[in-house]
């Protein structure tokens, strides 16, 4: 961005910060995806670990595992939460708001009760916190995973608030998802953020599921 | 070149409070965090008590962990509510976009005790932040000197004494050097790259605050038992121990999130909010330092809070993962921890090379020597810092086949650092240096370095890493890295930015009386430590055999001088301040850089134009060299430097 404008005569200040603003809001959302692999790449590092090493045999003796069905129904409602939010997204690009607005507001509904459902899990363990190396791994990654559910629908009900609320200002030249006011512009590079990083959310989902729900 | 000044209401600028949060923001500050944040914690902690005062092992033990660990969660809740903070995300709920910017605040003290968006008043809070933070650590110090002394008759006891070496390490590596980028990285990243802003201002500001709370939590460990652990917190030790053990983990974590947000914000605004004309080959080293090492928090930062929540959940929910009892392993702490820890050592060391190799062409006046070397150098330091840490799994019954390939990575990051020091070494050859005090740390810099980075590469050796290990040589070569690099970058950079953030000069002469007894009494400390760790001294006991006694005091005395040389500069800074005020002259130094072109008082929004890059910042002897940029002075002072000034 400096380089294409080094040789401009003009530069307007306006334009020229909020164009910071969107690759700021881009950089982020990425450098959140990062952020979120580490985390989780932290607790998958402690479940390979401990799998492996299986230290006197306890990694998981009696094959205890928390409930298929309820981590299936979890897992489920999150990638079909970040699919809509796809869709209502391409949507909106068509200036089809109230779509989106419909279409999030179901993905924020399944996201939170995803995230609701993993907290009712933690009370239903058929084990306990120390009984194995399972376990403990299962224990930890439980609240962690409610808690980045129930965080990213924050931003998702922070956009779908601001769809709302700005509905008719946005509305003169074609809704939220076509304007060209900046506000509009935000929001869609914050929208934009927020689906790529749901969607890579839910394929960590699977993982997880797969390690903690399915694999003996 | 003319930027179009029509925009008055633009980003950036001072625009109506649309939210209304930051209208209410004035009423709320540090005072109003602390009473809301003790109400939480009784809150949290109440909480706690009604959730788990019944179990078994709560019962058995008298020891409610999950009540601290909530009481620590709520406190901090209620400390960020009372700040403020918290407006803004509940704001967001109701659709409403606050505005990025605030008005210009009243001048005055109260502004350093609030939740500010003004990137300047959160470098100078980061600033005093981290002098408290280093000088409390540093009186631990004091106090574990003052117990070696004698190697029969004691103080306190053991337990006591491992609870202040746990407190100083702690102290020093989490709060004090991890905070490094806040007091330099937020007051002068904007200045330097030509920016009204940064990318998020709430997240940076709010970052500071994550560390006065830290502090609090941690200090608060030593009337509650302490951690024996010491700032490496080895399970199973850090399992068994009392509720400071809680203190540690918390606060540490809240650091750690307090590095994410700040790092998020660093990165965002390098990448984008470049001027014109700032092209990745023209930007100053202090900001290549300070993306590195955000991009090398962003990576390593959340392992490390995983580690910390795998303990609290062994600690509080009775879990086993740090237990090899319960299927567990008390080495998968060692390796979260530091997959942290030792990038963490290295971010420690790329601001400290971005101060020094920032200064150095100003007071060499010649350009800095291989630029994009050095820019390398620190990429390389920041890649290859993931890719070491087992070596300090050597001697803990790691797969010994592994040893020699994390021996080969360690041996191998000394490359990218040696072209940091090449890099000074080069731009201070055939100059014509001034030895002003800024100068005077900068080269004790590249002094001390020295003894820590050769002993470095010595202590990734295996077999030398086996004979050494735990003993007091490790020591002195992480002191000489740590407090030899960076602290002295520090001050080096505190003398030199002092006219920028408070528009006084401090005094040469008493500059130069801190300096050199800093300087002898910081080496007349350390280096007899390799002596003593040779000669058999393990670290953390607090006695020792008889024959070490003449080098211990030795070593004791020269701290304590060194010591009173930090407390004579605290005590002349805080005098120059507040009631000397020796007044400086605009751009003292005669420097290139963009941030001393604005002058002092650096205006709210920093230049009053969006300024256009016209030349690097360290074309210094060069007589056709371009003026740095183009811009209006709007400060009161302002400078005017073109290049080729020599």
């Amino acid at each position: 961005m400096s380089n294409a404008v080094d040789d401009q005569t003009t530069v307007d200040e306006e334009q020229y910060y909020h164009d910071a603003q969107l690759g700021a809001i881009w950089s982020a959302s990425r450098t959140l995806i990062a952020v979120i692999s580490t985390l989780f790449g932290g607790l998958l590092f402690a479940y390979f670990y401990l799998r492996s090493l299986n230290s006197h045999g306890l990694w998981d003796p009696n094959n205890l595992k928390a409930s298929f069905l309820m981590g299936t129904v979890i897992t489920v409602f999150v990638v079909a939460s970040a699919v809509i939010v796809q869709v209502a997204n391409r949507r909106l690009r068509k200036g089809l708001t109230f779509d989106w607005q419909v279409g999030s507001g179901v993905a924020l509904g399944l996201g939170v009760l995803a995230g609701l459902f993993q907290i009712w899990e933690m009370t239903r363990l058929p084990f306990l916190p120390g009984q194995s190396g399972y376990a403990g791994i299962y224990v930890a990654s439980g609240p962690v995973y409610a808690i980045v559910v129930l965080g990213s629908m924050y931003w998702l009900e922070t956009l779908l608030a601001r769809s709302i609320r700005s509905r008719k200002a946005a509305m003169q030249d074609g809704g939220i998802g076509v304007s060209k006011q900046p506000s509009a512009e935000n929001f869609r590079a914050s929208l934009d953020g927020f689906t790529v990083y749901w969607t890579y959310f839910s394929a960590i989902s699977i993982v997880l599921w797969y390690l903690l729900y399915v694999l003996k | 070149m003319a930027i179009d000044m029509s925009q008055t209401t633009g980003v950036g600028r001072g625009g109506s409070s649309e939210g209304g949060g930051l209208k209410k923001g004035p009423k709320l500050n540090a005072f109003t965090g602390v009473l809301v944040g003790a109400l939480g914690y009784l809150f949290g902690h109440w909480m706690g008590n009604a959730i788990a005062g019944g179990y078994q092992q709560v019962v058995g033990s008298g020891q409610n962990d999950t009540a601290i660990l909530l009481g620590f969660i709520f406190g901090t809740i209620g400390f960020f509510l009372g700040l403020g903070i918290l407006n803004y995300p509940l704001q967001k709920m109701t659709g409403i976009e606050p505005p990025t910017d605030e008005p210009e605040q009243a001048q005055g003290m109260m502004k350093y005790f609030r939740y500010t968006l003004d990137n300047k008043v959160v470098g100078i809070q980061y600033l005093f932040g981290m002098l408290v933070y280093f000088f409390t650590a540093g009186l631990l110090a004091m106090a574990i000197r003052t117990q070696l002394l004698s190697p029969t008759n004691h103080i306190w006891g053991p337990a006591t004494y491992l609870e202040v070496v746990g407190e100083h390490g702690t102290m020093m590596m989490m709060m004090m050097t991890s905070v490094v980028m806040g007091p330099f990285g937020n007051f002068l990243v904007p200045l330097m790259i030509g920016s009204k802003r940064v990318a998020f201002p709430r997240l940076e500001a709010a970052a500071f605050w994550f560390t006065p709370a830290a502090y609090i939590i941690l200090l608060s460990a030593l009337w509650q038992g302490g951690f024996q652990s010491g700032w490496t917190g080895y399970a199973p030790l850090s399992i068994q121990q009392g509720v400071g053990q809680d203190a540690y983990l918390f606060s540490f974590g809240l650091l750690g999130f307090s590095m994410i947000c700040s790092a998020l914000n660093m990165t965002a605004t390098i990448i984008n909010y470049r001027a014109p004309g700032m092209r990745w080959s023209r930007l100053p080293m202090l900001a290549w330092g300070m993306i590195t090492v955000a991009f090398t928090m962003l990576l390593s930062v959340p392992v490390l809070i995983v580690g910390l929540y795998v303990m609290a959940l062994d600690r509080s929910a009775q879990t086993s993962m740090l237990y090899a009892g319960h299927g567990g392993s008390s080495f998968l702490w060692e390796n979260l921890f530091w997959f942290f820890g030792h990038p963490e050592v290295y971010l420690l060391a790329l601001p400290g090379f971005g101060v020094v190799t920032e200064i150095l062409p100003v007071f060499a006046r010649k350009p800095l020597f291989a630029y994009k070397t050095s820019v390398a150098g620190m990429i390389g330091v920041a890649v290859l810092s993931f890719f070491v840490w087992q070596h300090h799994l050597f001697q803990s019954g790691m797969n010994p086949d592994m040893r020699p390939l994390f021996m080969l990575t360690t041996e191998l990051i000394s490359i990218p650092t040696g072209f940091l020091y090449l890099v000074g070494m080069g731009t201070m050859w055939r100059s014509r240096m001034r030895f002003d005090v800024p100068m005077l740390f900068v080269m004790a810099v590249f002094f001390n370095f020295l003894f820590g980075g050769i002993t470095g590469v010595y202590v990734s050796d295996v077999p030398i890493n086996v004979t050494v290990h735990g003993s007091y040589f490790v020591m002195a070569h992480f002191h000489y890295t740590i407090m030899g690099q960076l602290m002295f970058s520090v001050m080096a950079a505190i003398y030199y930015y002092t006219p920028l953030y408070f528009g006084i000069k401090l005094s040469e002469k008493l500059g130069k009386i801190h300096f050199w007894t800093m300087f002898i009494a910081f080496n007349s400390t350390f280096l007899p430590l390799f002596a003593l760790g040779l000669l058999g001294m393990p670290r953390r006991v607090f006695e020792y055999a008889q024959r070490l006694q003449h080098l211990n005091q030795w070593v004791s005395v020269s701290a304590f001088i060194l010591g009173l040389s930090l407390a004579f500069f605290a005590v002349t800074f805080v005098w120059q301040l507040a009631v000397s005020k020796p007044k400086s002259p605009p751009n003292p130094w005669e420097s290139r850089g963009l941030e001393w072109q604005v002058g002092y008082p650096v205006p709210h929004g920093n230049f009053a134009k969006i300024p256009v890059i016209l030349a690097g910042p360290y074309e210094y002897g060069d007589p056709n060299a371009l003026p740095v940029a183009e811009l209006s002075a709007v400060g009161a002072h302002s400078a005017s430097v073109s290049g080729g000034d020599e």
